[in-house]
């Protein structure tokens, strides 16, 4: 059943056994999972079932760190969350991202990857993907099209990809006619409230833009508004614990990660480029579509004390500014109009000269070359970090304040992985690399950084509650019914897109409950 | 303690043509660091010269980047060995000994990078070569 915040009674009383906030793909993953359980399930979502610029604009904040996108753009809020805008593309977290190491700080997971396997597997069909097999020699036809690399210094990563599945649009007939399932739209949570002793969750205040107030009071509360949100929330309940719930050891927020991306290299072809055809383009198994990557191999990443990572291959004439440019301005007129920016486009050209030419003279001779951007983890940094700052949204909530950080080993395994693919191209014959020379400098400088959208760990997993918020069973350490899904939970964010792992864990915390509430 | 550069010194003949031959072997380097159109030479063995203006900038950087191997009696011994035995072989068989060189060089790391490029050890040397033997005024 859908019901929307402003038809109810303001200051209205909703209880519901377990009560998930925020309809993303790890809330709808829960929701979804619980239907049929015989247990009452609220799934509440902020917007409705469109996106709404009054809705967006409550995700705005304030970059105080490294530039960083607008956070009312980075991420959408209403019905099926950031799925509304994501790619599809999907892998799981490789075995040694869960592991501590002793080069990377604050790594390490509480569970590994065999324990979340089996979700993953699941997590598949929610996905809408293949059969859950990410590794080259499960796809026999693809092998023998993969390059050679040295496995000691480099491997084939694959991902598949989705449709994409819009998570709202996939699962809101299913969630909507199950018999124990309610959503519940226009429905901000502004403020978790504990009991005395800070140990539970007694209520959660539900505000619309409209001021409709509701009290809503779980048996169990699921946070799942996403990386950023789940922290700001936690941090503005302060009702009883002055630093927010879950933060007696100072950590909601902390530890802040994306997955730096960049164009890092580029390379000159010496095999056809249909060869690399797996690479820069999918490839179809039956119905499973698949990419491949150049990854930095476990064996090379213990031996260099580097992080997890692993290059996007595209290719084209030029990526230089002037011949983009060039690019933008020759499909425009050929449409026969003027592009957006023309004035911007005209001087991109005319600022690199250099670039447009060679960018042409490549394209007249048909010499295109070969691109990559970098897909790498991120070292989990306390002060890289999300905190409340002054102004306040329309609801009254103080907004956050994003100070993303990165440290120069994220740019040291960059360089170190281009190096490895470089050297594997060259040694099997298949192209030749240069490395952006930023990237080669010894600084801990960056050029043109940017994030994917990613956020995550600002909720962490630990064991340990002074290392991190939640349990291995992503319940808050110290309060006995809050729990938390999503990326926020990541200790670590290794290299592969968020979405596949936050549906697997969303589905073992779905089991947990269950198991849980049959108790 | 980093080599001092000598200054340049005459290099006799057998040595010349051994540097030639193995300069040669550049044609396996990558487009990008070839030369623009080569220089017609005036010798026999000119065509062995083509891609020499590149080689011969990246064969400088390489040397500002490694001055120990600014010697050129000491880079040759290091690139084949004793000269005397590089001069009764097969400028094919040398080829063929340097190719694999160089694919080892690229499996275990042994490369250099020279404005952002990935070079092997022996590719860099080769073009160090080039550069020394032009600093000793050999050109062809």
């Amino acid at each position: 059943m859908i019901r929307d915040l402003g038809e109810l009674e303001d200051g209205a009383t909703i209880d519901a056994d377990i009560a998930v906030i925020g309809a993303g793909a790890a809330g709808i993953t829960i929701a979804r999972e619980l239907i049929g359980s015989r247990r009452n399930v609220l799934l509440v979502e902020s917007g409705g079932f469109e996106a709404d610029a009054a809705t967006q604009a409550l995700y705005e904040g304030r970059i105080a760190g490294r530039p960083y996108f607008p956070l009312d753009v980075a991420r959408l809020r209403f019905f099926g969350g950031s799925t509304n805008h994501w790619d599809g593309h999907c892998r799981p977290l490789d075995p040694i991202d869960f592991e501590k190491r002793a080069w990377v700080p604050h790594s390490g997971w509480p569970i590994t990857r065999a324990d979340l396997d089996p979700f993953y597997a699941r997590a598949q069909a929610v996905c809408e993907l293949g059969p859950y097999r990410y590794e080259s020699g499960d796809w026999p036809p693809l092998a023998p099209r993969l390059l050679g690399f040295a496995p000691e210094k480099v491997v084939n990563r694959l991902w598949q990809f989705g449709p994409p599945t819009r998570f709202g649009e996939a699962y809101r007939d299913v969630l909507t006619d199950a018999q124990n399932v309610g959503i519940l739209t226009h429905a901000n949570a502004v403020d978790i409230q504990v009991n005395e002793s800070g140990s539970a969750v007694r209520a959660v205040a539900l505000k619309s833009l409209q001021g409709k107030m509701a009290t809503l009071r779980p048996r169990v509360l699921v946070l799942a508004c996403g990386g950023i949100e789940n922290a700001r929330l936690l941090l503005a309940s302060d009702g009883v614990e002055k630093a927010g719930i879950g933060n007696r050891h100072d950590l909601v927020g902390r530890f802040f990660m994306e997955h730096p991306h960049a164009l890092v290299a580029f390379a000159v072809r010496q095999m056809d480029l249909e060869r690399f055809t797996p690479y820069y383009d999918t490839v179809r198994e039956g119905t499973t579509v698949i990419r491949a990557k150049p990854g930095v191999s476990e064996a090379a990443q213990r031996r260099l004390l580097i992080l997890n990572g692993c290059l996007d291959l595209g290719y084209g004439y030029d990526r230089s500014e002037g011949y983009l440019a060039l690019r933008v301005l020759g499909k425009a007129l050929a449409d026969g109009r003027l592009p957006d920016d023309f004035g911007g486009a005209i001087l991109d050209v005319v600022g690199d000269l250099d670039g447009m030419t060679a960018g042409l003279y490549r394209r007249v001779r048909n010499e295109n070359v070969l691109w990559f951007a970098a897909n790498c983890e991120q070292v989990p940094n306390p002060d890289s970090r999300v905190t409340l700052g002054d102004g306040r949204d329309a609801l009254g909530m103080r907004k956050v304040r994003l100070d993303w950080r990165l440290s120069k080993l994220e740019k040291h395994s960059l360089a170190t992985m281009c190096r490895l693919v470089g050297e594997e191209l060259a040694r099997l014959g298949a192209a030749r690399m240069r490395i952006d020379p930023w990237l080669l400098s010894d600084d801990d400088s960056w050029r043109d950084i940017e994030g994917r959208y990613h956020h995550m760990g600002t909720t962490r997993m630990s064991d340990d509650p002074r290392q991190g918020v939640v349990n291995r069973d992503c319940r808050v350490h110290g309060l006995a019914n809050l729990y938390i899904a999503g990326s926020s939970i990541f200790p670590t964010s290794g290299y592969a897109n968020a979405t596949l792992t936050i549906v697997a864990l969303a589905i073992r915390l779905a089991d947990h409950l269950k198991a849980q509430l049959r108790g | 303690m980093e080599k001092e550069h000598k200054p340049a010194r005459s290099v006799n003949r057998r040595t010349f043509v051994s540097a030639a031959t193995f300069a040669a072997l550049m044609a396996f380097l990558p487009a990008p660091l070839r030369p623009r159109p080569a220089v017609a030479a005036r010798t026999p063995i000119g065509w062995l010269w083509s891609n020499r203006s590149s080689a011969r900038l990246v064969g400088a950087r390489y040397l500002a980047q490694a001055p120990e191997d600014r010697e050129l009696a000491w880079l040759l011994v290091r690139l084949l060995g004793d000269p005397d035995t590089i001069c009764t072989r097969a400028p094919e068989a040398l080829r063929c000994d340097l190719a694999r060189k160089r694919e080892s060089e690229f499996a275990r790391g042994d490369t250099v990078i020279l404005d952002g490029w990935i070079l092997s050890r022996t590719e860099a040397r080769l073009c160090a070569l080039v550069a020394l033997l032009d600093s000793h005024g050999n050109r062809p």
